[in-house]
């Protein structure tokens, strides 16, 4: 058995192998490549050759305006749709598992937003909330709701909020889906249990539900985190981080020095931000729940 | 009474998510005036299919943006799964030296904003002559989102006890009889999430397919239906909705009808007795 | 039971939508795919007796043009293509979009890698093709190829030198655009700011065109429902419609003595931002402009608003939903002595090409022709190139000539996404944000010296 076992382990080693090879092969270069681009500047039109300058984008990005205003609104706009996202999704999903009536039909709409691309979310979302030929401020009017009418994406007090609720409505599907597996996992037991404890509707939540969504929450967790940081479509497709730099964001800000600019190494340091950023989201993220171990 | 309320949040949410798609909808049945009129119309004044007569006769190719899409979509997540569950379990099971190095090779590649392998993966493409071409388009993908794909099979592989492996190769199974028969009915729920992420971030990724297709005939879908906005430039809106609409057709169809059989596999193996 | 159904459904769907697509390519791209097409033509010319026929030494060859999306709309490429391959039969021509330059560059990935999948690419300001030759990338067009269609006089003059990099002629203009008021003639008239013949008045300064403004606001309930002023203030104009607002009050100056700085101090600028703060803040221009490139055209269209500060073709496209005549353009304070601003956009030659001459014979041929200049200045008022294509179009046409013959062009700046970048930004601030014109003025010439900036030779 033992000389089985070690057999078995040696062709898992090859279960890895294809995967390693493709994303090894494709990515080692451009990883290294656009690392090696973030410790030079390159103009890629008007620059001859890269120019080696170590550590001096990074140290130059925090003395650059523009740098630090895309950080405080990536951050704005990660913390805001971060959370509206979790709060929505998880909300949702227990209405959704809650046993009323006509409850598919309220999961399938609210996921149908994950079918249309982000791009095309943005687009449908740039007509809908035109300050004057939007529907949304129409229809508000419509509600004597005037009152709540705004200039959504041309108010640059407004326009990044905008862009958070844009994305939650094309997100909240996804998580939700996640959501209703994890609650459906959880044994009816556990809550009649609780039920016979006295814990009322808030307390199973909170002592039966999330401790039991553990798993879940890692996962969206880091992927949320990814999407909450790594923000690119809306902004481009929807306000080209304007009015001024109201929605502009890191990822935004650093395609922009990329491909418009042309200063790839620039941009390709911004990026490297960006990166640690996420990083460090999905760590904080995941430590969090793990934290909270023993409660399952 | 508090049935109701519930009710009424439902019906409000509900509304709240379908509200963009209906008025996608009534703006494709309308005409240019309806749509830019002031003060904003609801309704159309009158139903017309001009919108979407004007697309067929346009110089857009909608259907061979969609096929492109189908076909770069369908053979990416095929090999996204079908890799990472693969390699998910290596990960789970085996340990190698350098093993945290690999596991953190990926999270970088996760973590970082794509646009930075814009330009070394095209220079790669172009020496490699696959530039402007499906392969071109799914080899990237299948890199770019086998990271988290492998990170949630690995996750789904360690929730397994030992045991059942264990018990499995003391009947005699092979290792990939193990695999295959055993462990992989027990991850439905993380296949089922690898599937839908990996679906739509390949469906709806925009910049490597702007980038790397050189050829308005290769372009998947969301590069095409952008294309439709800059054509018209102004009062596009008519023909952007109505391509969208008939973008969206196709997909529905899908998802409804796979829906059933996809809340399944995401719950199915996650109810433990 | 319904599962199958459904699945066969979906099936079926899919397969239709697909066969549809591919359908509809064929019938509605013609000679953009179809070999079939294609041939259909060469039987036709074939048994047309008579027409030049010369031997042609581009047979067998493909030519592949590449125009931005909307090139494609405005201008009768396709006709232009069928025609040419009317005329050299065994000679394809394709015509594919390419994207606009708000979405990243076209080109430049490719052509650096030293090829091409392109033969001609249309579309592109000078500062858009400036990279391009910076790399050394174009062909140039030489006194030969001008010699061929008449003369490098036959073009109007300040439209022809937007294509001049480093003294050579690297790119030529297809159409040009120039910066003027695009005004809706009824609310005109309802106002009382029409001339004896009921034509629109010209403003003479910014105090005028402040009262023209304020004289067609129409606000009902509090709300208001027609503005009387909209400028065009998003990237793509922003530093075009500044220069203009400069050219017609300081004396046809928007630069400094050293000919590269941008005049962001002196009292005629402060006039200007001022100007544009004041419309804004007294509810006489709405602030949508700053990020919506298309709004000002879409509320021109939609009756929304009365005078557009803009390219000046917008006035044509409006005819088209308004009513002939309905729209026309009228100069900007000072424009009309000074000049204006003028934009065009060129066509372009890479030299990996392998069907340069071939590219060059289609410009001169069709791209320069009569018919496509006037259809789309009629149509689109994209206006022509050439001099004396002018005399069959509308007075309006005519007379933005005039406004052109002395006009400028945007100086080329290496920089010139970071200026356009820092002017948007700023003056974005100042009409959202209520920052202050001197605070503004000085950002921008602050903001400006820092970007170091470079001539484009």
């Amino acid at each position: 058995m033992r000389i089985g076992l070690r057999k078995h382990f040696s062709i898992i080693a090859l279960f890895i192998l294809p995967s390693m090879l493709i994303v090894g092969l494709f990515m080692v270069y451009p990883l290294f490549h656009s690392i090696y681009l973030s410790l030079t500047e390159f103009n890629f039109v008007y620059s001859d050759k890269p120019l080696f300058v170590g550590l001096g984008n990074y140290i130059d990005m925090f003395s650059d305006q523009q740098f630090l205003i895309a950080t405080r609104n990536t951050l704005i706009f990660a913390v805001c749709f971060f959370t509206l996202l979790m709060v929505f999704s998880l909300a949702i999903a227990l209405l959704v598992t809650s046993g009323l009536r006509g409850m598919k039909i309220l999961r399938t709409i609210v996921f149908m937003p994950v079918i249309v691309a982000l791009s095309l979310t943005g687009v449908i979302f740039q007509w809908i909330l035109n300050e004057r030929f939007g529907v949304l401020n129409h229809v508000l009017e419509l509600l004597h709701l005037d009152f709540l009418a705004r200039n959504w994406l041309g108010d640059p007090d407004v326009a990044l909020y905008s862009l958070v609720l844009v994305s939650v409505w094309r997100y909240t599907g996804i998580v939700m889906i996640l959501f209703v597996a994890g609650l459906q996992a959880i044994p009816e037991d556990l809550y009649e249990a609780a039920k016979l404890d006295g814990a009322n509707w808030w307390n199973r939540l909170v002592y039966v539900t999330l401790p039991n969504l553990k798993e879940t929450f890692i996962v969206t967790g880091v992927w949320g985190a990814m999407n909450s940081i790594k923000v690119f479509e809306q902004p481009f497709v929807m306000t080209y981080g304007g009015p001024g730099t109201a929605t502009s964001t890191l990822y935004f800000y650093s395609w922009r020095n990329s491909f418009e600019f042309f200063e790839m190494g620039y941009g390709s340091s911004i990026a490297y931000f960006v990166a640690v950023l996420v990083l460090v989201a999905s760590a904080i993220n995941i430590f969090v729940i793990n934290r909270n171990k023993h409660f399952a | 009474m508090s049935r109701w309320i519930l009710y009424a949040i439902a019906i409000f949410t509900g509304f709240l998510f379908l509200a963009p798609f209906l008025w996608i909808l009534l703006t494709s049945l309308k005409k240019d005036q309806d749509i830019y009129s002031l003060p904003i119309r609801i309704l159309p004044r009158e139903v017309t299919l001009e919108q979407y007569i004007g697309i067929f006769q346009g110089s857009a190719k909608l259907g061979i943006y969609f096929t492109n899409s189908v076909v770069v979509t369908i053979i990416s997540v095929a090999a996204i799964v079908l890799l990472s569950s693969m390699s998910g379990y290596g990960f789970a099971r085996y340990r190698f030296r350098g093993d945290t190095l690999f596991i953190g090779f990926l999270l970088l590649v996760m973590a970082v904003p794509w646009a930075v392998y814009l330009v070394p993966i095209y220079i790669m493409e172009f020496k490699l002559n696959i530039l402007n071409s499906k392969l071109g388009l799914i080899l990237p993908y299948i890199a770019l989102n086998l990271p988290l794909a492998i990170l949630i099979m690995r996750g789904n592989f360690r929730g397994i006890s030992k045991e059942i492996e264990e018990a499995a190769l003391v009947d005699g199974c092979s290792a990939f009889q193990t695999w295959a028969r055993i462990m992989m009915p027990m991850v439905k729920p993380g296949l089922a999430t690898v599937f839908i992420f990996t679906s739509i971030q390949v469906w709806e990724e925009f910049m490597f397919a702007r980038t790397l297709i050189t050829d308005y005939l290769n372009w998947t879908l969301p590069v095409g239906i952008t294309m439709l906005r800059n054509e018209a430039q102004s009062w596009a809106f008519g023909t952007l909705s109505a391509a969208i609409v008939l973008s969206l057709i196709p997909l529905l169809v899908v998802f409804l009808s796979a829906q059933p059989y996809f809340i399944r596999g995401i719950t199915e193996g996650a109810i433990k007795g | 039971m319904k599962r199958k159904f459904l699945t066969v459904g979906l099936i079926c769907a899919l397969v239709a939508f697909m066969l549809a697509g591919c359908g509809g390519g064929s019938s509605g791209g013609g000679n953009t795919s179809g070999q079939q097409n294609n041939n259909s033509n060469n039987v036709s010319a074939d048994q047309n007796s008579g027409s030049s026929k010369q031997e042609d030494i581009f047979t067998g060859k493909t030519l592949v043009v590449s125009a931005q999306s909307w090139i494609i709309e405005k201008w009768p490429l396709q006709e232009a293509a069928e025609k040419f391959m009317q005329d050299h039969p065994g000679v394809k021509v394709e015509v594919k979009p390419a994207p606009d330059k708000g979405e990243a560059d076209a080109y430049i990935l490719q052509w650096s890698q030293g090829t091409t999948n392109v033969d001609l690419a249309l579309g592109g300001s000078p500062a858009d093709i400036a990279p391009y030759v910076a790399k050394d990338f174009l062909v140039e067009f030489d006194d030969e190829f001008f010699s061929k269609i008449g003369g490098k006089d036959r073009f109007v003059q300040p439209l022809l030198k937007q294509g001049i990099f480093k003294g050579k002629q690297y790119s030529v203009p297809l159409l040009g655009e120039v910066i003027s008021l695009n005004v809706n003639v009824d609310h005109m008239k309802e106002a009382g700011l029409v001339d004896a013949n009921g034509y629109p008045l010209a403003p003479k300064d910014w105090n005028e065109l402040y009262d023209f403004a304020k004289k067609l606001t129409k606000a009902e309930n509090g709300k208001t429902v027609r503005y009387g002023l909209a400028v065009d203030w998003m990237t793509n104009f922003i530093t075009l419609n500044y220069y203009s607002g400069l050219v017609g009050t300081n004396n046809g100056k928007f630069l400094l003595d050293d000919g590269k700085t941008i005049d962001f101090q002196s009292d005629k600028a402060r006039e200007l931002l001022a100007f544009w703060q004041r419309i804004v803040n007294d509810g006489l221009t709405p602030t949508d402009g700053v990020i919506d490139a298309n709004a000002g055209r879409n509320a021109l269209k939609a009756g929304g608003v009365s005078m557009l500060w803009t390219a000046s073709s917008r006035a044509q496209e409006s005819e088209a939903v308004l009513g002939e005549g309905k729209v026309v353009n009228v100069p900007l304070p000072g424009t009309d002595q000074y000049g204006s601003i003028v934009f065009t956009h060129g066509m372009y030659i890479p030299k990996f090409s392998k069907n340069v001459e071939l590219a060059k014979v289609f410009i001169q041929e069709q791209l320069l022709d009569k018919y496509g200049q006037q259809w789309s200045a009629t149509k689109f008022g994209k206006l022509p190139v050439i001099t004396e294509y002018y005399s069959d179009l509308s007075p309006g046409i005519q007379s933005m000539l005039k406004v052109m013959e002395h006009s400028h062009s945007e100086p080329l700046y290496q920089e010139q996404a970071k200026i356009t970048d820092l002017m948007h930004r700023e003056i974005s601030y100042m009409l959202t944000k209520g920052q202050s014109v001197e605070q503004t003025m000085e950002n921008l010439a602050k903001g400006f010296a820092e970007i170091n900036v470079h001539i484009v030779e």
